[in-house]
């Protein structure tokens, strides 16, 4: 009996590791100048909390957590990846840097603040908790916040929507520690995302053709022609 | 107390000659990634030879510090050398006079030296190094505190042997997200501080856009050769203290044998050939980053470092 405890260890540490990756991802995300370092970044995030589910699968004895895992990777390594490269081809390809509203040392400082803070705020609920629940609840809690600044801070389509996906990842990644959550729901979420993608990448593809780019701030117009007789 | 002292000179001896090794690996591994033939691996030594037999030309109006400097930077990684376990993982005969804190200053001292002989021959490019050189440091500062902080908070110390024998007594500690987060931004520190690709391009040779080197253009013959000597030494010190301490703290001389040394000495050169290879896929794989984007690239690592504290108190 012995043995499988010492694997479940080092099982647990790993879990810790990955956790800490999780978090890094987040941050690197939310830096990324260019939309496919953010894209890759994503799928990374996305592989590491299908890890998580995978892991905490095999210490729970869980079958749904593996299969929470497994439509992880497949809805958001997979499939999302492939969704926007193919109907935002250019517009994900292109090594245009992108703007944000806050500049990325103030961006970095308010990443460190929302960590301490999430962990404060999560801090009374660890008293005597397991190991993976004190790794996956205050950094899921983090990717959660994180991913919330870094969809206000973005002016374009394409890091706003993989910010919204982080969001979800966060969410993920705290909720398969603490419940043993059904596999049909995270189909449903999994399911949802790809939807929201599809639409949101539709909508930024019609945005490009028109504007010119994917950068959200020129919405604030009513028509392409307006700005001329705003200004004669 | 002799075979100690006996053994600690075999440590510097060790970084001394092993230094412009790695150099010249480093060079040779990246330009056959580049699909170029490079030169030898044994041309830092060529060079280093070379130099010392050459004439030393200094400007008149430089002072006493453009000649002195070169030897506080050269002798700087060979005193922080005393101070960490290079090859054995008991604690030498000066492993007490000072921790990791100690080491960053005495390395510090070393490069604040070079900074103001690179000032005091007045050319414009020595004063652009200069300034560069101490914004990137200034920035690193704050993280290897940082560093420093969540290390003595994991192991309780900062004496590099208590450090290296923690993570080897608890692998509980050694798997934890702290030490990988610290690890994470101790091997940035070091892209940054040794002037490695995403902070510098040490292969460069426009002016406007050097970052370390713009510090020793005004330095010809002997007083060269110990700059670049010094900085290959302060690469290869800081990559041990990186995987003597954090990363891989195993492998060293726990026997006080000279057999078990010698053991010692071909593990620790395999590590850093490992590490080189690291470094050279990263120098690589990345661009340069603009002068402007390095605040990006260390509050990245800054960010890492903080999070490592942070996540420290969650693990025990």
């Amino acid at each position: 009996m012995d043995q499988p405890l010492v694997s479940n260890h080092i099982l647990a540490n790993v879990n810790s590791v990955v956790g800490a990756s999780f978090l890094l991802s987040a941050v690197v995300l939310m830096t990324q100048r260019q939309a496919q370092a953010v894209l890759q970044w994503f799928i990374r995030q996305s592989i590491l909390l299908s890890v998580s589910a995978f892991i905490l699968g095999w210490l729970h004895h869980s079958a749904e957590l593996m299969i929470v895992g497994l439509i992880t990777v497949v809805a958001k390594a997979i499939l999302i990846p492939q969704l926007l490269v193919r109907t935002l081809g250019p517009e994900i390809r292109s090594r245009r840097e992108l703007d944000f509203i806050v500049n990325t040392p103030v961006s970095l400082l308010i990443a460190i603040a929302l960590t301490v803070l999430s962990y404060f705020w999560v801090a009374p609920l660890l008293n005597g908790a397991k190991e993976t629940i004190l790794v996956n609840l205050p950094v899921g809690l983090d990717v959660l916040f994180i991913g919330v600044y870094t969809l206000t801070v973005r002016r374009e389509a394409v890091p706003q929507m993989l910010a919204l996906m982080s969001i979800d990842n966060g969410a993920f990644y705290a909720g398969i520690a603490i419940s043993a959550s059904s596999a049909i729901v995270e189909l449903a979420a999994g399911l949802e995302g790809v939807m929201v993608v599809l639409v949101v990448a539709i909508l930024a593809r019609t945005l490009a053709r028109h504007v010119g780019s994917t950068e959200v701030s020129e919405l604030t117009h009513l028509k392409e022609g307006l700005r001329e007789g705003e200004s004669s | 107390m002799t075979v100690h002292i006996l053994f600690n000179l075999c440590q510097v001896l060790v970084v001394l000659l092993l230094s412009p090794f790695f150099q010249g690996l480093l060079t040779r591994i990246e330009e056959r990634m580049q699909a170029k033939r490079g030169p030898s691996v044994w041309q830092p030594y060529y060079d280093l030879w070379k130099l010392f037999h050459k004439n030393e030309v200094v400007s008149a109006q430089s002072t006493w510090i453009f000649r002195f400097a070169p030897y506080v930077y050269f002798v700087s990684p060979l005193l922080v050398t005393l101070l960490i376990p290079v090859l054995t993982n008991y604690p030498l005969f000066m492993a007490f006079m000072g921790d990791m804190v100690a080491a960053g200053f005495v390395l510090s001292a070393g490069s604040f030296f070079l900074l103001l002989a690179a000032m005091d021959a007045g050319t414009v490019y020595g004063f652009m190094g200069a300034s560069r050189t101490r914004m990137v440091s200034s920035l690193v500062e704050p993280i290897f505190i940082i560093v420093f902080f969540s290390v003595s908070f994991a192991a309780n110390s900062t004496i590099p042997y208590i450090v290296q024998a923690h993570w080897v007594s608890t692998p509980a500690a050694f798997y934890s997200p702290t030490h990988l987060l610290i690890v994470a931004a101790f091997i940035m520190i070091i892209l940054a501080e040794t002037g490695k690709i995403p902070v510098d391009n040490p292969a460069g040779h426009f002016e406007l856009a050097m970052i370390d080197e713009a510090r020793i253009l005004e330095f010809s013959g002997s007083s060269l050769a110990l700059v670049k000597w010094g900085g290959y030494m302060k690469f290869m010190v800081l990559s041990i203290v990186l995987l003597n301490v954090l990363l891989t703290p195993w492998g060293l001389a726990s026997h006080l044998s000279g057999i078990d040394l010698l053991a010692a000495i071909v593990r620790v050169t395999l590590k850093v050939v490992g590490f080189v290879v690291l470094v050279a896929v990263v120098e690589t794989s990345l661009a340069k980053l603009r002068l402007f984007r390095i605040p990006d690239f260390l509050g990245i690592a800054f960010v890492t470092a903080v999070v490592a504290m942070i996540v420290q108190p969650f693990h025990l």
